[in-house]
């Protein structure tokens, strides 16, 4: 194929590659997560981003885009400070990776341009490339048996593009490596380049240089064996010297990859250079790097740009709040920073609770999926089945901690991302306890359940053991302690019960009526009632195991009712 | 004041003849010394008899139980709850008495059913561990309170009038007729004279002192008995202990607390009836063994009250003497209009209030059949504010901003103590916190109306309805009124609850100070030189 | 290892009522190292007046003018009174050092002296009392003089009816007029609570609007009466503003418990015994103790059962509500050391039928007894342990609900027993035999 065949192909993927990076960086001003997101449109967004780039670089918060871009776009701090392990493996990909690209896919207009002299079989650009593509697969494996042996929770599945991918990438490598081996071996390509530079292809005139590269280049001619002749060989090495030494290094010491792998190949050489193998391997290789740039933008891949953003964008950061528009765009963006590292799931605090109730859903690595899902698919959740309310559960059971937050590597605020998917679930039908529970009051929750006929099941041990209560001696001291009743809870003006009457209720046995109103889960547990009681009743923990038993109770009765 | 018939009290048997006769179109007038149930009526189990408990030595009783039960179950039910009943007996128990159950209910015509232990266990874990039978019957548990009341109030409806606070002191007789009753209202201290065609005597325990009174004496023995009331309610059947009737055989459940009894004491007296330590730690020891969780439980109060019995004096404390009730007509005694209606339980008031209602109109030529088992009690707003639970799902529905909860343990609002003292009003009546009290669930809850009766006062005199001293007397009456049924259970729980009343209305209010030396003397004494 | 492990204590303090923290108090005043350990909470109940004693004999029902005149009276008539084993100079230090601290501590008192004061309370009756906070104190003048004086009350306050009050009292005193005002925010509730009023009248703003809605309602009242909801912590400064912004004097009627004044009292003296050095463990039980050199009180509710170890022990427990006192249906018991407890021969003779009967009930004179030096007696008739006192309501011999008398005998017990504790640890060992 033509150079110029090549180099329209090479276009046509950087365009489609460009096309596709364009559509995802517009959903990162697209996609609308959380209920402040809802009203904004496209534009506010846009010049959200654009006004906060400019507004960064031409400020003094330059210098923290130049402190995030060293530390945490070039070296990977907080992949560091995450697990040093894997930021050792990635950083052998990544760099690996970028040297490649630019020392050897760009050569021509990269490096040659800074060395006038750049000829890619000559040192030490022969031996960066082995170096630099044996760094990418060492990373890649370092990374992959990171992944096989680390203890996590239930993996995902990936996706059908990330595999194909990463089996581009595979290929890339792997047809790099043959490709120069082959090369190296090959008796053909010797004589096209002793074509094009010395003007001859016959073998006995070329002998002397045949010799040399048999020798020192490991090229496998089929008709050289034994012991070359010594003066044929240094007359060769003369030879090449003047006419070739200046492009070509010996590979033996240089291309410590492709060297032990031509010397594989040599036996078969000729067989390879019957079927023009560095041809075809050289298209491969020039085709999986084309698929792979049109591919980029619609795998997990499109984060080696995300990330970069979302990691400079932090370093930018003003200290004040975001605005609307710029939360919105940082959470659309993080969907497309995330690389499913896990590390948040490690850290963070409520994951020995998703092992004991058996919801994966309640990890942040989970929880960013059904975010992503529940924003921009409204029918989602109900196409979860019975798993609706368990991703619910998820949700509600953070404590917004932001440990998970401190330790994404690629900056996402996570903890934002989870109270805005708190507002999407509850407008898909799935707010948190606290929110539905007050869909009904507590008179009508209590006919609810009554309705239901509900069976007395053993309501708790402290709210179903009449010493809890027995010693009451109803002297309000716990409700004249309480700010919820003197600032009122969630919803504008009095609660509906104080904690007095909670306690009398379950005196008077009606549970039911005390476990859906709003006092139960207004409560702050902020403990004043219990420090203060006289006859020292454990009120809040009485609260806390209402709102167990509510969620139970109540939710059950609220399932069954719900519209299909 | 004319009137066809005059009923002379208004427990259970009265209510009930007032509301017999007033369907049957006779126009009655009904005298209360106190208040509605103010005898045994209000001071019993409130159980509705499946009829199980005598079926081995009171067949008759058992079977009018029974029916009665069954009736009431249909015209009452607003003031019945069906929780059903277990007959329980432990390790020790009678287990003669524990083989012949079952034949003898079936004899009555009640089912009782085998329960196994473990389950019944399940069910009611207040049960002992100890229990080796059990067996299910229809008991049912009735709100006597309720009842009364709204029989009452269906009666008034259809023309009845009631008069509370009227003692009777005295009859005037002319041969063979009373031709007036004389009456003594207690608040005012005045006297009228009440002509009736017929006179009723439904005085319960005081049916003796009223038939003598008309010169026509009956004979009756006083039986006391004492029942306690728990902290919460331990059950939700009715509990009976599976031997012979004795003492302390019955739990109850009363809404939101259990009721448990009784005993059985000769007394001779009407005066001065009140529950003894004794008796109250007999109770709980008699009904430990089949429910062991009595022995740490807070009691809340106890009460007492006296059952009339009729009969020759068999046994020494009356419990072995027919539970049956009597009817004199007195004609032997040379009277042709009065009648003593009396003994019975509360099982069976309408049938006692049916056939003296039967004698009465016969007597006065009316012929109108008897409707009270086939016409069902209606609704009346007033009477169904005693159920346990109805105040607090109420003031949850909808309170105003005028409308605060006055007692928290019970949690009845303002708007119900309005509601209560609007219709005594009506009535003709001066509402008392007793009074408002009784048709209510104030005052009846852990403090005992240390807190509410505050509260309530407070909120009466907010409305109006009390002046100058009255909330002063009113609570100190209310006070000495619950610490009859108080003092016997203070110990434990209760007990600091009592002190902590005693330091509010004694070390805080100074209540029993009123009118002390020295303490008017105290202000003078002060008047002048003061603090700077 | 924490402090309270290697150290031992002068005093230790089992209790947190009043009686429990006056003994903290003196004794830390008297440089004593002293550790309280308890639950809070009994002195929730509170009104915030410190009774001296006011009524004796209860059943004549004769009250008291002068205090210490009644005093004498009981030392006369009860020599085992607990009252009459303090002398009035104790008495009269223990009230100053007390009401000194309390107003260090932000609720300060009007001036002691030789009377009684009568209260007004909340339902119309007058209460006779010794110790007057200084938000209340215009009130006694008030009751005593009768001026034209307007007495408020807010809608929601449910315990508190001015309207009773005046209705009640009215005929004595012409001048009496009463208001209703409406909470600034409480519109929309019907049930409002003290202590949250208390602290929403901590605000500047807050005050002014109450303030705004009171001022037209003053009339020609010389003198103006609320609930006891004048601030919480800092209610000098609101009674102070109430004042000023009125123009005449202010002040405060108790109210039923949990009132604001009794908050007050148990935040000012946490403080007050804080401040002098206390060391205290709330909230935590004692389980066991061992009585030997020195008392060794295990505890229970601190992780690791932890010990506390001290030269002497202050029973200050309380009664029954203070759990001090047990009452089970065969009798009383003293729940920490089950030392004896005088009491009446059978449970019939508790309590009267009347809850109102003059002569009280024989239930509350019961107790532990103890010698002059309030050290509690044992089954032989003596001390227990020569370190170990008792004060206030726990002891034997008084009724304290019917002599007006909770503050002189928590009071005045303490400071009997801190002196001799004093007295006992300067002295060599021996001498606390002694009485």
């Amino acid at each position: 194929m033509s150079a110029s065949f090549l180099r329209m192909a090479f276009l046509v993927s950087l365009g489609l590659c460009a096309l596709g990076l364009l559509w995802r960086v517009s959903a990162w001003l697209r996609v609308r997560i959380g209920s402040d997101a809802r009203d904004i449109r496209f534009h506010q967004r846009l010049f959200a981003a654009v006004g906060g780039t400019f507004a960064a670089l031409f400020s003094r918060r330059i210098f923290g885009l130049v402190k995030a871009k060293v530390l945490d776009v070039l070296l990977q701090r907080r992949l560091f400070n995450g697990c040093w392990l894997r930021w050792l493996g990635h950083l052998l990909i990544v760099y690996g990776f970028l040297l490649l690209l630019v020392m050897h896919a760009l050569g021509r207009l990269v490096t040659a341009k800074l060395y006038p002299d750049y000829a890619s079989t000559h040192d030490p650009w022969l031996l960066l490339r082995n170096v630099f593509g044996a760094a990418v697969v060492l990373g890649i494996v370092m990374v992959a048996a990171g992944r096989r042996f680390r203890p996590t929770s239930t993996p995902r599945p990936r996706r059908l593009g990330d595999k194909v991918f990463a089996a581009l990438l595979a290929v890339v490598l792997v047809s790099g490596f043959l490709l120069e081996a082959t090369k190296v071996a090959s008796p053909k390509a010797f004589y096209r380049m002793a074509n094009e530079y010395i003007g001859s292809t016959d073998p006995e005139e070329l002998l002397p240089l045949r010799l040399a590269w048999a020798t020192d280049f490991g090229v496998a001619f089929p008709d050289l064996q034994g012991t070359p002749d010594p003066d044929k060989l240094a007359e060769g090495r003369e030879l090449h010297h003047d006419a070739c030494a200046s492009c070509h290094s010996p590979p033996g010491s240089s291309a410590f990859v492709s060297y032990p792998i031509s010397r594989a190949l040599a036996p078969i050489a000729e067989p390879l250079d019957g079927v023009d193998a560095d041809t075809w391997l050289l298209y491969l290789h020039l085709a999986a790097c084309f698929l792979g740039l049109i591919l980029l933008p619609f795998t997990r891949f499109i984060h080696v740009l995300a990330d970069p953003v979302s990691l400079l964008a932090n370093g930018a950061a003003s200290s004040g709040p975001l605005s609307p528009a710029g939360r919105a765009n940082r959470r659309a963006l993080a969907i497309d920073a995330c690389v499913d590292c896990r590390l948040c799931d490690d850290r963070c605090s409520v994951a020995p609770i998703a092992r004991s109730l058996g919801n994966p859903a309640l990890l942040p690595s989970h929880k960013l999926l059904a975010t992503h899902a529940v924003a921009t698919n409204p029918r989602w959740l109900d196409r979860q089945a019975g798993h609706a309310r368990r991703i619910a559960e998820g949700a509600v059971l953070c404590t917004t901690c932001g440990r998970c937050t401190d330790r994404c590597p690629v900056g996402i605020d996570l903890a934002d991302l989870w109270v805005a998917g708190r507002a999407d679930l509850a407008r898909a039908g799935q707010p948190s306890p606290a929110q539905w529970v007050r869909e009904r009051s507590a008179l009508d929750w209590d006919e609810a359940l009554a309705a239901r006929g509900a069976v007395q099941d053993p309501i708790g041990p402290l709210s179903s053991n009449r010493e809890t209560y027995s010693a009451c001696v109803q002297c309000q001291t716990c409700t004249n302690v309480c700010p919820v009743v003197a600032h009122g809870g969630e919803e504008p003006g009095p609660v509906d019960l104080t904690p007095q009457k909670v306690m009398n209720l379950l005196r008077l046995g009606m549970v039911d009526l005390a476990i859906g109103s709003s006092m139960v889960w207004d409560c702050a547990t902020c403990y004043q009632c219990q420090e203060h009681c006289p006859e020292g009743i454990r009120v809040t923990d009485v609260m806390l195991e209402l709102r167990e038993l509510g969620y139970r109770r109540l939710g059950d009765t609220r399932e069954r009712r719900q519209p299909e | 004041m004319e009137t066809q018939v005059l009923i002379i009290g208004g427990g259970a048997t009265g209510t009930a003849l007032a509301r017999d006769l007033a369907l049957r179109g006779v126009d009655c007038v009904l005298v209360e010394r106190d208040d509605i149930n103010a005898g045994a009526s209000g001071r019993n189990h409130g159980l509705l008899h499946s009829g199980a408990r005598y079926v081995s030595n009171d067949h008759e009783a058992a079977v009018e139980c029974r029916t009665e039960g069954e009736i009431l179950k249909r015209v009452a039910f607003r003031s019945i709850q069906d929780t059903g009943g277990y007959f329980v007996a432990v390790a020790g128990d009678d287990e003669k008495y524990v083989a012949d159950f079952p034949g003898h209910c079936q004899r009555s015509g009640i089912q009782a059913k085998v329960i196994d232990v473990a389950e019944a266990r399940e069910r009611e874990p207040a049960i002992s561990e100890h229990a080796i039978a059990v067996y299910e019957v229809p008991d049912a548990s009735v709100d006597p309170f309720r009842l009364s009341l709204e029989s009452m109030a269906q009666a008034r409806s259809l023309g009845a009038r009631l008069m509370r606070r009227t003692r009777v002191v005295g009859f005037d007789r002319e041969g063979p007729r009373i031709v007036a009753v004389r009456v003594l209202d207690t608040v005012s201290g005045a006297e009228q004279r009440i002509h009736a065609a017929q006179v009723v005597n439904a005085a319960g325990a005081w049916a003796r002192e009223v038939a003598l009174l008309a010169g026509a004496p009956v004979e009756m023995l006083y039986s006391k008995g004492t029942l306690l009331i728990t902290h919460g309610r331990m059950a939700q059947h009715v509990i009976n202990r599976l031997r012979k009737p004795g003492n302390a055989d019955i739990l109850m459940p009363g809404g939101t607390v259990s009721v448990l009894g009784t005993t059985s004491l000769r007394v001779d007296s009407l005066e001065d009836i009140h529950p003894t330590v004794a008796e109250v730690d007999r109770i709980v020891d008699e009904a430990a063994p089949m429910l062991p969780g009595l022995r740490t439980m807070r009691f809340i109060r106890a009460y007492a009250g006296v059952r009339p019995l009729l009969g020759s004096p068999a046994g020494s404390d009356g419990r072995n003497v027919s539970r049956g009730f009597a009817l004199y007509d007195h004609e032997d005694q040379g009277l042709a209009n009065f009648a003593t209606l009396t003994g019975g339980k509360l099982t069976t008031c309408r049938l006692m209030a049916e056939r003296a209602a039967d004698l009465v109109c016969r007597r006065l030529g009316v012929s109108s059949p008897c409707l009270t088992a086939i016409e069902v009690i209606p609704a009346a707003p007033e009477c169904e504010w005693t159920v346990p639970g109805r105040a607090p799902r109420e003031w949850m529905r909808a309170h105003g901003l005028d409308d605060p909860m006055l007692c928290e343990c019970e949690m009845v609002s303002g708007s119900v103590v309005d509601l209560l003292y609007a219709s005594l009003r009506e009535a003709g009546d001066m509402p008392t916190l007793t009074d408002i009290g009784l048709r209510s669930r104030v005052g009846k809850g852990a403090c005992q109306g240390a807190f509410c009766a505050v509260r309530t006062v407070a909120h009466l005199y907010q409305r109006g309805d009390f002046q100058a001293r009255r909330g002063l007397d009113e609570i100190t009456d209310f006070f000495r009124e619950r610490w009859r049924g108080q003092h016997p259970v203070l110990w434990g729980e209760q007990l600091a609850q009592a002190e902590l009343m005693e330091a509010l209305h004694c070390g805080l209010f100074g209540e029993e100070l009123r009118g002390a030396d020295g303490v008017e003397a105290l202000r003078s004494a002060v008047s002048g030189e003061g603090t700077p | 290892m924490t402090q309270t492990q290697t150290k031992t204590w002068d005093v230790a303090v089992v209790g947190a009522g009043m009686a429990g923290m006056a003994a903290s108090l003196f004794a830390a005043e008297r440089g004593l190292s002293c550790i309280q350990i308890g639950n809070g909470g009994g002195l929730l109940f509170a009104s915030g007046l410190l009774d001296l004693l006011a009524v004796h004999p209860v059943a004549a029902r004769r009250v008291w003018d002068n205090p210490f005149e009644a005093l004498a009276m009981i030392r006369r008539d009860q020599p085992d009174h607990p009252l009459a084993r303090v002398d009035d100079a104790s008495m009269r230090a223990a009230f100053q050092s007390f009401t000194s601290a309390l107003g260090d501590a932000g609720m300060p008192f009007a001036p002691l002296g030789d009377r009684n004061a009568s209260v007004l309370t909340s339902l119309g009756t007058p209460k006779p009392t010794y110790g007057v906070p200084r938000t209340m104190a215009a009130g006694v003048d008030a009751l005593a003089g009768r001026p034209p004086c307007l007495l408020l009350d807010f809608r929601g306050l449910r315990e508190f009816s001015a309207r009773q009050i005046v209705a009640t009292i009215g005929d004595t005193w012409p001048g009496l007029r009463m208001a209703r005002v409406e909470f600034p925010g409480a519109e929309a509730t019907s049930e409002l609570y003290a202590a949250h009023m208390a602290v929403a009248l901590e605000s500047g703003e807050f005050r002014e609007r109450t303030l705004a809605r009171v001022r037209p309602l003053l009339g020609d009242a010389r003198v103006v009466g609320f609930p006891a909801v004048l601030g919480l912590a800092r209610s000098a400064v609101v009674h102070a503003a109430f004042e000023e912004g009125l123009g005449v004097p202010v002040f405060e009627i108790p109210t039923m418990p949990t009132s604001v004044p009794g908050l007050r009292l148990n935040a000012a003296l946490e403080q007050a015994v804080v401040t002098r050095g206390v060391h205290r463990m709330l909230r935590v039980d004692v389980a066991s103790t061992s009585f030997d050199e020195t008392a060794v009180l295990t505890l229970d509710g601190v992780p690791g059962g932890q010990r506390v170890s001290a030269r002497t022990v202050v029973l200050a427990t309380g009664r029954f509500s203070g759990r001090g006192l047990s009452a089970g249906q065969q009798g009383v018991t003293e729940t920490l050391l089950g030392l004896p407890v005088q009491q009446p021969a059978s449970r019939d003779a508790w309590h009267s039928r009347d809850f109102l009967d003059p002569a009280g009930h024989a239930i509350n004179r019961a107790g532990l007894a103890t010698d002059d030096d309030f050290r509690p007696l044992d089954a032989t008739g003596r001390p227990a342990w020569p370190g170990l006192y008792a004060v206030g309501s726990i002891l034997a011999g008084q009724d304290w609900m019917r002599e007006k008398c909770g503050s002189g005998l928590a009071l005045g017990t303490a400071r009997v027993a801190v002196d001799r504790i004093a007295r006992q640890l300067r002295a060599p060992s021996g001498v606390g035999e002694a009485g």
